[in-house]
C-alpha cells in the first residue's frame, strides 16, 4: 500500500472513522438535530423526526448521525463558532462527522448542566406567559388532571398549557421539560445566563459551562 | 395533591378498565396499588399474570411510583429477587403526565421488549446479550409457568 494511503487511514482512525454527510434543505428549515459544544467538541445529542437529519440517517444506514456523534467540520471550517454559523445558515451543510467515543464526556457534559440548570430559573417561570385555556393545545392540566375550566392557565413555548400552581412545582423543582413533550421550556436561558456569568467575569464559570442549539 | 390526582386516577381506571391490566388499590389509602398485569401475546410471559405493588409517595405525580414486582419473573430489567425493576420512565424519564395505567403498560412492554443492556437479572441478560434467544425464552417460560400460571 502506498505511504499516503496508509497515513490517511491512521489519521481516519485519530478521528475514529469520520465521514461524510451532506444535506440539503430550504432556507429556514433546520437541519433537524440539536448539539452540544464547549471551546473543544460540538457533539450530537438528538435527531429529531421526518427532518432532513433523519431522512439522512434512513437513507444512509452506515453513515448515520446519532447521539453522540462528533461533528468535526461544517463546510471546511473546524472553529465551532464558524462551523454552528455554518450549521445554522447554510442550505447546503457539508459535514465530516467521527463515530464518536466520546459520549461520556457528553454524558458529564449533560449531568453537569443538569446540575447547574436543573430546576428552571425563577425568572425564566415568571416570564412565561398566562392565556386563556381556550387558547392552548390541551384541555385539561395533565399534572392534575382536572379539565380546564373557562380559567387563565400557564402556557409553555411549546403550548402546551398547565394550572400555575401544577407546573411551578415541576418546572421550579424537578425538570426544565414540558411533561406533555419533553421539550426543554426555554433554551434562551442558557445563552442570557452564560452572557450574565461572562458580564461578572468569572471566566472560570463560564469555560466550565457547555451550550446548547438546535440546528 | 397526591390524594386528589390519585382519586382521579382510580375513577378513570374504573371507568376505562384495560383489558390486560387489573389496577386496584391495595388497602384503605391511595399510597399502596396493586396491579396484575397480563403477560404479552408471543412473548415467553404469555398466559401468565404478574402483580405488581406500587407505592406512591406524597410527592407523586412530581416523583415516580415506586413499581416492583410481587411475581417471580425471569427478565434481564428485572431484579430476580427483589422485584424491583429498572425502566427509565420510573427513573430519568419521569413525568407527572403519567399515570399509574401508563405505568402499567411500560411494564407490560418492557416484559414484550427486553433490554440487555441495563441488566439487574444477569444471566437473563447475559443469554440475550450472547444470542441465545431459545435458552432466555425457555427460562423465562419455565419461571412464567412454575409462577405466573398457578
Amino acid at each position: 500500500m502506498a505511504p499516503a494511503a496508509c497515513l490517511n487511514f491512521a489519521s481516519m482512525m485519530g478521528q475514529g472513522s469520520s465521514f461524510l454527510v451532506t444535506l440539503s434543505k430550504p432556507q429556514q428549515t433546520p437541519s433537524g438535530f440539536s448539539i452540544r459544544y464547549n471551546d473543544e467538541v460540538l457533539l450530537v445529542t438528538r435527531v429529531w423526526e421526518d427532518t432532513p437529519m433523519d431522512t439522512w440517517n434512513r437513507e444512509h444506514p452506515t453513515r448515520q448521525v446519532v447521539y453522540g456523534s462528533h461533528v468535526i467540520s461544517v463546510n471546511g471550517k473546524r472553529n465551532i463558532p464558524e462551523m454552528i454559523i455554518a450549521l445554522q445558515e447554510s442550505c447546503n451543510i457539508r459535514m465530516e462527522v467521527a463515530r464518536s467515543l466520546e459520549t461520556e464526556l457528553l454524558d458529564e457534559m449533560i449531568s453537569r448542566d443538569r446540575k447547574m440548570w436543573n430546576p428552571l430559573v425563577e425568572e425564566v417561570f415568571n416570564s412565561l406567559p398566562e392565556r386563556h385555556c381556550n387558547c392552548c393545545k390541551n384541555t385539561s392540566c395533565a399534572v392534575c388532571l382536572e379539565d380546564f375550566d373557562d380559567e387563565m392557565v400557564l402556557q409553555l413555548p411549546c403550548k402546551h398549557a398547565f394550572h400555575r400552581d401544577c407546573i411551578s412545582v415541576w418546572l421550579l423543582n424537578r425538570s426544565t421539560r414540558c411533561p406533555l413533550c419533553n421539550q426543554v421550556v426555554d433554551d434562551s436561558h442558557w445563552s442570557w445566563l452564560g452572557q450574565r456569568v461572562t458580564g461578572c467575569g468569572s471566566s472560570a464559570v463560564y469555560m466550565a459551562l457547555s451550550w446548547f442549539v438546535m440546528v | 395533591m397526591a390524594r386528589n390526582r390519585l382519586n382521579k386516577e382510580w375513577k378513570e381506571v374504573q371507568r376505562n378498565p384495560d383489558p390486560d391490566i387489573l389496577l386496584e388499590l391495595d388497602g384503605d389509602s391511595f399510597e399502596q396499588w396493586r396491579a396484575v398485569i397480563n403477560g404479552p401475546q408471543e412473548s415467553p410471559y404469555e398466559g401468565g399474570r404478574f402483580q405488581l405493588k406500587i407505592l406512591c409517595s406524597a410527592s407523586y405525580p412530581y416523583a415516580a411510583p415506586q413499581v416492583s414486582f410481587e411475581t417471580k419473573v425471569f427478565h434481564p430489567n428485572v431484579n430476580f429477587n427483589t422485584g424491583e425493576l429498572c425502566v427509565d420512565i420510573l427513573k430519568t424519564d419521569w413525568s407527572p403526565a403519567w399515570t399509574l395505567q401508563y405505568v402499567c403498560r411500560a411494564v407490560v412492554s418492557l416484559l414484550r421488549d427486553p433490554n440487555a443492556d441495563s441488566p439487574l437479572n444477569c444471566d437473563a441478560g447475559n443469554l440475550l446479550r450472547s444470542g441465545d434467544l431459545r435458552g432466555f425464552n425457555s427460562m423465562a417460560r419455565m419461571y412464567t409457568i412454575e409462577h405466573a400460571m398457578s
